[in-house]
């Protein structure tokens, strides 16, 4: 069985897969408003080209890569189809094609063309990271990056527990899930009938068992918590440091040098040009 | 001063009927630093509950339980109590923090503000008392019953603490995952002098402490060595089995074959071939 | 009567998880065996058996499965015919208890038959009295309020009111005292009467040595042999290359053996050990 923890991590030995957790979430944040400030396909051309090499770099492979986001692709050319159908061209062009209410206008498609390569941008970045870090690191890297709150008197340290807990009861209730849905179907059940009402119905020996367990977990663990000293952050002190490595830097320079290019190809960049362009 | 003791504790609790359930009635008994006690009884006999009360998870309904001298129910002390001594209880499924083993050892000694090195040596020391150093980076999901269980000691182990207590530890793992947790805690008693109190209804894990706490119904019904295997009675009262060595000895006694009482396997065997050529040797 | 044909199963295929549980397993069960299956965990016993009731797809060219005249490898299967007439019984089967009343909980398998009220609570008090509970005083509580136990013997109860015709056991007597063991391994002899065929798994040799007339040996997804126990715990050399352990018994009889004590190694239980030395006696 597969260990549902990992999320859809993909083990492999690779830069990004060593690369710090919180350099990844910073780059990506940066990475997501460079997308929105792409504009012309030579720019869409641009990151793609680099998300391209962030893939091959991780060692994962690109089909790998294209499966996970196999339910997105699928809105994501509903989306477009819709945009292409219900452009409304204000320019006076001449459509392509029309029946009925629809018109298809070359300006249409392009902006249809454009609305999907951002899409596609803005999710495929998201799924490499998921796919070379582990949720742990994902949830350490997190809680670093959010330490200042402390000061905020935000229970940072709280949160980054519950999401580790979380974590590590998943396999053993998805576990316990399995096992009592087949007890179940042992005795009869029918959690394969068409009928939505029946299929809520069937649901209700699979999930009370499931409650009651889960409480009782909780129970132990709390208890096994306790034993173990602990009194919530008040005098803790933890024993792994993330670290950050000459290449984290190099790679988080590199993003930003790619910013700077996307935000010089867009605004024609020279004095105030960029900012009156945001339209401060 | 003993380390642990208690004196005349009683606990209930409410329980599925809204009846008060009498888990424990004037229980009193102590035990020193070092030693390897057994805590037998079967399911409902009030082990668990006794567990509990050592560290302070539960506080006594009347009597007290010191530890060091210092009673549970004082709140400031809890922290100190529970220092001293560390619980791992039957699941381990439901012990684990963290996603990945080191870390959980970890768990511990992060509570305790120690500095990181300490924190990394104790792990370290932790993991290879228990014999599982190898998998420190590995997520729990994929080691066996006896493994993740042995990770639940290191865990305990990394706080220090001078008692530990397996609140049926072995219970959910196969003959080999108990034997794996049996011989640890073996070795963490004989070379850490660690004292233990090993909760159990596997007469045969019992039979490896010095000394046996029989408990029936909430109250103590025999408290002694190995010596206690000699009056069956106190196990059979208690809904118990002897080892199997033993019955078949007493079965053997009766029918006039001396074997004595065995408190081993071989023992046993030795006495049985000691009496049969002893009885060949008369003819 | 259960065959078991050239089975194999693999999970997650086709991905990095990827894991071969079964490799070419052939087994015969036939009605009235008291069956064994042991081996250590993770050599596929669960994964074997989940098969006998189709909870288990068999996959694509990976053998067969007949229960009685039903082939389980056919596309269609009357599921409800096969989930009637094999019976499972889960490990700690009480974590599956869910209604708000005893009689409610061992009613639910009877009534997924499509049996009418009257006739599923006939069934349910029935069962509830064969696996020896008082109907009158608990049918109307809540299974949660019961002891560890009682909560064993109601889940017991609720598979046994479906009248099956093959019970499947995955560790039935796991994390209960030697009392409540016993009690439930008498338990399933009384119900044996009724249901002819019984498959057990267990880690425990001495009652897999005590209750089974066969036990299949898996070790790592292969099946090392199906054997009688005594030829099984007799022989030390089969053991050990099933990575077999010896019920205690057996260890006692091996070392009496050593010290020159000639006992036969094959004996099963207690009784029979302590024959064999009185007969060594004399």
């Amino acid at each position: 069985m597969r260990d549902v923890s990992m999320g859809q991590y993909y083990p492999a030995s690779s830069v990004v897969h060593r690369a710090d957790p919180r350099f990844k979430l910073v780059i990506l944040i940066l990475y997501l408003v460079t997308v929105f400030f792409c504009d012309s396909f030579f720019s869409f051309g641009f990151m793609t080209f680099f998300v391209l090499v962030t893939i091959f770099l991780s060692r994962v492979p690109i089909l790998k890569v294209l499966k996970s986001l196999r339910f997105v692709i699928v809105i994501l050319l509903f989306t477009t189809l819709l945009m292409m159908i219900f452009y409304s061209d204000t320019s006076g062009a001449a459509p392509l094609a029309e029946w009925g209410i629809f018109h298809i206008y070359l300006n249409g498609i392009y902006s249809a063309i454009k609305l999907g390569w951002r899409l596609m941008l803005l999710v495929l970045m998201p799924t490499v990271l998921t796919l070379t870090s582990t949720p742990t690191e994902l949830c350490d890297g997190l809680e670093s990056l959010l330490s200042p709150l402390k000061l905020l008197h935000i229970p940072v340290h709280v949160f980054a527990l519950i999401m580790s807990i979380a974590l590590s009861l998943i396999p053993s209730l998805i576990e316990e899930t399995d096992k009592i849905i087949n007890a179940q179907r042992s005795r009869g059940a029918a959690f394969e009938s068409r009928n939505p009402f029946k299929k809520i119905k069937a649901m209700i020996p699979v999930l009370i068992p499931l409650f009651v367990s889960s409480f009782r977990r909780a129970d132990e663990l709390a208890d096994a918590m306790d034993s173990r000293c602990y009194r919530g952050a008040k005098g803790r002190t933890r024993m792994k440091k993330l670290k950050a490595k000459l290449s984290d830097f190099v790679a988080l320079l590199f993003w930003c040098a790619i910013t700077v290019c996307i935000l010089f190809l867009n605004y024609n960049w020279c004095g105030w040009a960029f900012i009156t362009a945001l339209g401060i | 001063m003993p380390f642990l003791e208690f004196k005349n504790v009683e606990y209930s609790y409410v329980g599925g009927d809204d009846e008060l359930i009498q888990a424990l009635k004037s229980v009193s008994f102590s035990v020193e630093r070092g030693e390897f006690v057994a805590l037998v009884g079967c399911n409902g006999s009030g082990k668990s509950t006794l567990a509990r009360l050592c560290n302070g998870l539960i506080t006594p309904d009347s009597g007290e339980v010191l530890v060091d001298g210092v009673s549970t129910t004082s709140k400031s002390a809890t922290f100190d109590i529970r220092k001293k001594i560390g619980i791992v209880f039957q699941n381990p499924d439901n012990q684990m923090v963290t996603t990945i083993v080191e870390d959980d050892v970890a768990f511990g000694p992060e509570n305790l503000g120690l500095p990181r090195d300490e924190i990394r040596a104790r792990v370290d020391w932790a993991l290879s008392s228990v014999g599982m150093s190898e998998h420190a980076g590995s997520g729990p999901f994929r080691l066996s019953g006896g493994q993740k269980q042995r990770v639940a000691i290191a865990g305990v182990l990394a706080i220090k603490p001078e008692l530990m207590i397996l609140d049926e530890a072995t219970g959910m793992l196969d003959p080999n995952g108990r034997r794996e947790v049996l011989e640890i805690v073996k070795k963490l008693n004989r070379d850490e002098n660690m004292a233990v109190i090993m909760i159990t209804h596997f007469m045969e894990e019992a039979a490896a402490a010095d000394r046996i706490i029989v408990l029936d119904k909430g109250s103590i019904a025999a408290d002694g060595g190995k010596e206690l295997f000699t009056t069956p009675e106190v196990f059979e009262q208690a809904g118990l089995d002897l080892p199997l060595y033993v019955r078949l000895a007493q079965r053997l006694n009766n029918i006039g074959l001396d074997v004595g009482c065995p408190l081993t396997a071989d023992e046993f065997a030795d006495a049985v071939a000691k009496a049969v050529k002893g009885g060949e040797g008369k003819k | 009567m259960i065959e078991v044909k050239n089975l194999s199963f693999v999970y997650s295929p086709k991905t990095p998880f990827t894991n071969q549980a079964l490799f070419d397993v052939n087994l015969r069960i036939e009605t009235g065996d008291f069956f064994g299956i042991i081996g250590s965990t993770g050599a596929g016993k669960s994964t074997l058996v989940s098969h006998f009731n189709a909870l288990t797809k068999i996959q694509k060219n990976s053998g067969a499965v007949i229960v009685d005249d039903m082939d389980l490898s056919a596309k269609k299967i009357d599921l409800k015919k096969l989930r009637a007439k094999v019976g499972m019984v889960f490990q700690y089967p009480e974590h599956q208890l869910f209604a708000d009343t005893v009689l409610k909980d061992v009613m639910f398998g009877p009534k997924n038959l499509g049996l009418n009220n009257a006739e599923a609570e006939k069934r349910a008090r029935d069962a509830i009295e064969l696996v020896g509970l008082d109907c009158k005083e608990i049918a109307e509580r809540s299974p949660f309020e019961l002891s560890g136990g009682q909560k064993r013997r109601v889940a017991l109860a609720g598979v046994i009111a479906m009248h099956p015709e093959i019970l499947v056991l995955d560790e039935p007597t796991a994390g209960l005292d030697p009392k409540g063991k016993r009690e439930i391994m008498d338990l399933i002899l009384r119900i044996k009467s009724d249901c002819p065929t019984v498959i057990m798994i267990s880690h425990n040799m001495d009652e897999i040595a005590e209750y089974c007339n066969k036990i299949a040996v898996l070790k790592y997804g292969r099946v090392m042999g199906v054997f009688s126990p005594r030829e099984l715990f007799g022989s030390e050399e089969l053991l050990e290359s099933c990575g077999v352990e010896l019920p205690l018994v057996t260890e006692l009889a091996v070392k009496l053996n050593a010290l020159g004590i000639a006992v036969d190694k094959s004996v099963l239980t207690e009784s029979e050990l302590f024959e064999e030395i009185k007969k060594a006696v004399g």
